[in-house]
């Protein structure tokens, strides 16, 4: 036995060095210029994690082991599974959470659900009940371990003054005020703090170790000593074997809701999220946390063997591990033992009481002033101070409670069973938590169900056992069940036997909670805010920034740096609002100048890192004024933009239309008179060209009408002009005539193979007399053998005539003509040239015009109707081949036109 | 509107690029792996009384794989940095 005066002297020495150690750390990080960094990379951060490692583990470890094996292990590698998920989920809860600037577990569910006050109140309410026993299980261990080292009267509560729970609870109270809460911005690290927490995390495993190696090597012959001497024992040799690990199920059970834990615990959250500077830590820790766990484990199985093996039947299982050096006489070792479990059970405290405490001032306290307690409020000048104060009253509150419980009911369970109930209480955050960050669709109404249904189950079936267990329930409530209602039994709902308790209860909460969860979420409507947010944190690898609804409001500068000054204080206002908006635009802000979004944006930020972000949006609410542009208007606004947008595009694309059919009429319109004017012109052309013979056919038939005595020479000869210009004039009518057939698609084509050569020289046959009258010099090159043509023979026939007569038409007296036939590819080629005026190039296209006659100053008006050689091109195109006009060598015309061959492939001759 | 970021007078953690998909996966599936190696079916099959180098059968075995899991995200987590 060790005098309670040496015991309580070390551990106030002890707890005095760690005041010095987080005392240094916070001023070295002061020094260092508020970059709050701590030394050795990512280790401290590792180290602070180990803070899962509570006198649970340190104590409680051993003693389940005692009882199921290798069953205490589910605890420590569902961690471990946890931190394979590093990279996948625990980067994007830190990068979000930075993000947000979240304070707590229940700040980064609401910010997740769309800034819900309702939902952090929830949180933080539900996790200060259920961790209250975990801080009492902390008080418990270490009251117990000191009647264990100072030989006190276990099991008999000693007064409240002369209890060592009761100075170490107030220590611990007074430990988190100095380095807790030092600074409004609960966001902010806490360096003091964490480096007392890393050191207290080697200070245990140290102890451990020692005990372990003392113990396997000096009380016994090395582990392989042990388990020889453990087999002669069946009871103790029972425990080598998996069965008393996984009889009740529970394996699995432990494993799912320590990986929750590790998430969901607000201490967890605290180091693992809050406390984190500098992502890249994370990769460290991600092998460290798990190798502590390990190490701090490894003789847990050997120290219970021993325990059990060297240590009286009744002793505490739990305190087996301060037992074992006790009953060995090493009395050093045993305070060693004490001071590892002292450190085990402050470095959770001070990080859970921390947490709740935030949890409870900026989730619970601050909104419930907010909404009823405006006016007070209103007279505060320094609301940061009056924040910090909450924040300290909710530590020592906090630490009562957890006494209070300890002092009530701590006798009634073992260490394990306590911090089950409290893990299986915070595990109810895990669906909403892991939920938001990976599906979208989760929403607040869905996160609220789930957490309520999960937490009144969890209620039902493990806290008010407890009670009845502590005696404040009848003991009939678990037996028998409510009212004697069997399938409403606490332990066996619905009559769901064959599990341990926690298991049960585990089974039926997360049924109820993740149930309610997705089905209300799939069920209910979200709002846009909701949705935006549910982006930025399921998407937070994609570099976007999303937020909730942006600010409009009448607020000024002024209203706002107020404001920021009554929570941060003057000097933070300064640092974080002044300067940055002094470098924007250049000059101090104008008090008066009315705040634009991004400014109202930036302060609420800065106040979510100090209040929360649901109780930050509400106070920016109410001191800019004005309303938060709301999901419906925004998506009001959105339309009526989007309604313009279409309206005037489709403005456009009419004015475009009407434009396209204006031009297209005036087109048509210019055509219109073109061809009107041709008309006019062709119907003078032909009058003129009808009026010309019949005049004259009118004059001679008048001549011989009135001289009947003519002689017969002179009548013979006015009869043969008569018939010649009748010739001509059916010519005329015939040609008028055949263009309209043509044009109206009446022509009757007698298309076959064809001898192109015999076609032309009918039409030469048929116009040698005008060529001959005219002294045109005619000549051909019609080779002998010439493949046939498909083609209708009368209309090649007609074709050369009519380019025959144009020849002889346009070629002076004694000039020459010539026609070629020569065979090109796939086709015949005829050729008719003259030595005439030729057709200037630009004219080229427009002769086979209908009604276009070709003419110049120089040349005057050619004859004929203009319709020859528009009816040339019809017909040829009607066959099947081309025809252009081309200048001919020597300055005349030439017509060019082609006639497809009867069988392409197989050319004759 | 420019998004908000935190300026020097706020130290906070710093952003690191994210890991490529593949070492996130990579990672994630040691999980898979992990759970089913220290669940029920496959502990039963090691749960017998046996003892191997002095030490129980089981217990070598969950603290084995237990290593070689931390060994295999270590590796995971520190390499290329």
């Amino acid at each position: 036995m060790i005098p309670a005066v040496t015991v309580a002297s070390v551990s106030f020495a002890y707890v005095a060095l760690l005041f010095a150690i987080a005392s240094w750390a916070d001023r070295r990080a002061l020094r260092a210029g508020g970059a709050a960094k701590l030394p050795g990379g990512g280790l401290v951060y590792a180290l602070s994690l180990a803070v899962f490692c509570t006198t649970w583990t340190f104590y409680g470890s051993v003693g389940r082991a005692a009882e199921v094996g290798v069953g205490f292990l589910p605890t420590y590698l569902g961690p471990t599974l946890v931190m394979t998920l590093g990279f996948t989920l625990l980067l994007k809860l830190l990068r979000v959470a930075r993000r947000h600037r979240s304070t707590s577990i229940a700040d980064f569910i609401a910010t997740r659900y769309g800034r819900s006050p309702l939902l952090g109140g929830m949180v933080a309410l539900v996790a200060v009940v259920g961790i209250t026993p975990y801080i009492a299980l902390q008080l418990k261990a270490v009251s117990l371990s000191f009647e264990a080292l100072t030989g006190g009267p276990a099991g008999t509560a000693p007064a409240v003054l002369a209890d060592t729970a009761f100075w170490i609870a107030l220590l611990m109270a007074a430990f988190a005020i100095v380095f807790g809460t030092r600074s409004i911005d609960a966001s902010e690290h806490h360096p003091g703090l964490m480096a007392a927490v890393a050191f207290e995390s080697i200070v245990k495993l140290l102890a451990f170790l020692a005990v372990g190696v003392a113990v396997v090597y000096f009380a016994f012959d090395g582990p392989a000593d042990i388990t020889a001497r453990a087999l002669e024992h069946p009871e103790i040799a029972r425990l080598f074997t998996a069965e008393p690990a996984l009889a009740d199920g529970g394996w699995v059970t432990v494993m799912l809701l320590s990986m929750a834990a590790m998430l969901c615990l607000p201490r967890q959250f605290q180091v693992l999220v809050v406390e984190n500077t500098d992502e890249r830590h994370l990769g460290r820790a991600l092998w460290v946390f798990p190798l502590y766990l390990l190490l701090i484990n490894l003789f847990v199985l050997p120290l219970a063997f021993a325990g059990l093996l060297l240590l009286p039947r009744g002793t505490d299982p739990d305190m087996m591990v301060l037992a074992l050096p006790m009953l060995q006489g090493w009395e050093g070792l045993a305070l060693l033992v004490f001071i590892g479990g002292l450190s085990a059970g402050t470095s959770m405290i001070i990080v859970e009481t921390v947490a709740l405490a935030t949890m409870a001032s900026n989730d619970l306290v601050l909104p419930w002033l907010l909404r009823f307690r405006r006016e007070q409020l209103d007279q505060v000048r320094d609301l940061g101070r009056l924040m910090l104060t909450v924040r300290r009253i909710a530590i020592v509150l906090v630490l009562l409670l957890g006494y209070l419980y300890f002092r009530a009911a701590g006798s009634a369970y073992g260490l394990v069973s306590i911090g089950l109930i409290s893990m299986a209480a915070v595990a109810q955050f895990a669906p909403a938590l892991v939920g938001g960050l990976t599906w979208k669709g989760a929403t607040r109404g869905g996160a609220v169900a789930g957490i309520a249904g999960g937490v009144a189950v969890w209620a039902y079936t493990l806290l008010l056992p407890s009670f009845a267990r502590s005696g404040w329930l009848p003991a009939e409530f678990v037996g028998a069940g409510p009212w004697e209602i069997w399938w409403l039994r606490p332990y066996a709902l619905l009559g769901l036997r064959g599990m341990d308790p926690l298991a049960h209860s585990l089974f039926w909460s997360m049924v109820v909670n993740i149930g309610l969860f997705v089905a209300v979420s799939l069920t209910g409507r979200v709002g846009a805010g909701e949705r935006a947010m549910a982006a930025a944190f399921v998407e937070a690898y994609e570099p976007v920034e999303a937020d909730s609804g942006t600010w409009r409001g009448a607020g000024t500068v002024g209203d706002l740096r107020e404001l920021l000054t009554r929570f941060l204080g003057e000097e933070r206002a300064r640092a974080a609002f002044d300067a940055p908006i002094g470098r924007r635009f250049g000059a101090p802000p104008d008090p008066d100048a009315r705040a634009d979004a991004e400014l109202v944006r930036r302060a609420e930020r800065l106040l979510a890192g100090a209040i929360g972000a649901a109780s930050a949006r509400v106070a920016v609410a109410s001191a800019v004024g004005g309303k938060e542009v709301g999901a419906a208007e925004l998506m009001r606004m959105l339309d009526e933009t989007s309604q313009v947008i279409e309206y005037s595009r489709r403005l456009e694309q009419k004015s475009a239309e009407l434009e396209r059919a204006t031009a297209a009429l005036r087109e048509a319109n210019e055509r219109l008179r073109e061809l009107d004017r041709l008309k006019d012109d062709f119907l003078s052309t032909v009058t003129h060209e009808l009026r010309t013979p019949l005049t004259s056919v009118r004059a001679l038939s008048e001549l011989l009408h009135d001289t009947p005595d003519m002689d017969l020479e002179q009548r013979q000869e006015f009869l043969a002009t008569i018939i010649k210009e009748s010739e001509r004039l059916t010519r005329l009518i015939n040609q008028v005539l055949d263009m309209a057939k043509i044009e109206a698609g009446e022509v009757d084509w007698d298309i076959r193979p064809v001898e192109l050569a015999g076609a032309v020289h009918d039409a030469v046959a048929g116009t040698q007399q005008l060529f001959a009258d005219k002294g045109v010099d005619l000549s051909l090159d019609v080779p002998n053998t010439l493949p046939r043509v498909m083609g209708d023979h009368d209309r090649l026939v007609q074709v050369v005539l009519n380019l025959l007569s144009n020849a002889v038409k346009f070629a002076p007296a004694g000039g020459r003509a010539q026609v070629t036939v020569k065979p090109v590819a796939g086709a015949l080629e005829v050729a008719v040239a003259d030595n005439g005026p030729g057709i200037a190039p630009e004219d080229r296209a427009a002769v086979f015009e209908r009604f276009r006659q070709v003419g110049s100053e120089k040349t005057g008006k050619p004859q004929g109707t203009g319709l020859g050689l528009a009816i040339c091109k019809r017909l040829v195109d009607g066959m099947g081949g081309r025809i252009r006009a081309e200048s001919a060598p020597g300055g005349g015309a030439l017509f060019r036109f082609t006639v497809p061959l009867a069988d392409a492939r197989t050319p004759v001759g | 509107m420019a998004p908000y970021q935190p300026g020097p007078e706020h130290p906070f953690a710093l952003p690191m690029k994210p890991p490529s998909e593949r070492r996130r996966q990579r990672l994630a599936a040691l999980f898979l792996g992990g759970a089913v190696l220290l669940n029920p079916p496959v502990l039963h099959a090691f749960g017998t009384p046996a003892v191997l180098f002095g030490l129980p059968v089981l217990h070598l075995y969950v603290f084995g794989v237990w290593t070689l899991l931390i060994v295999l995200i270590a590796w995971l987590a520190e390499r290329q940095r």
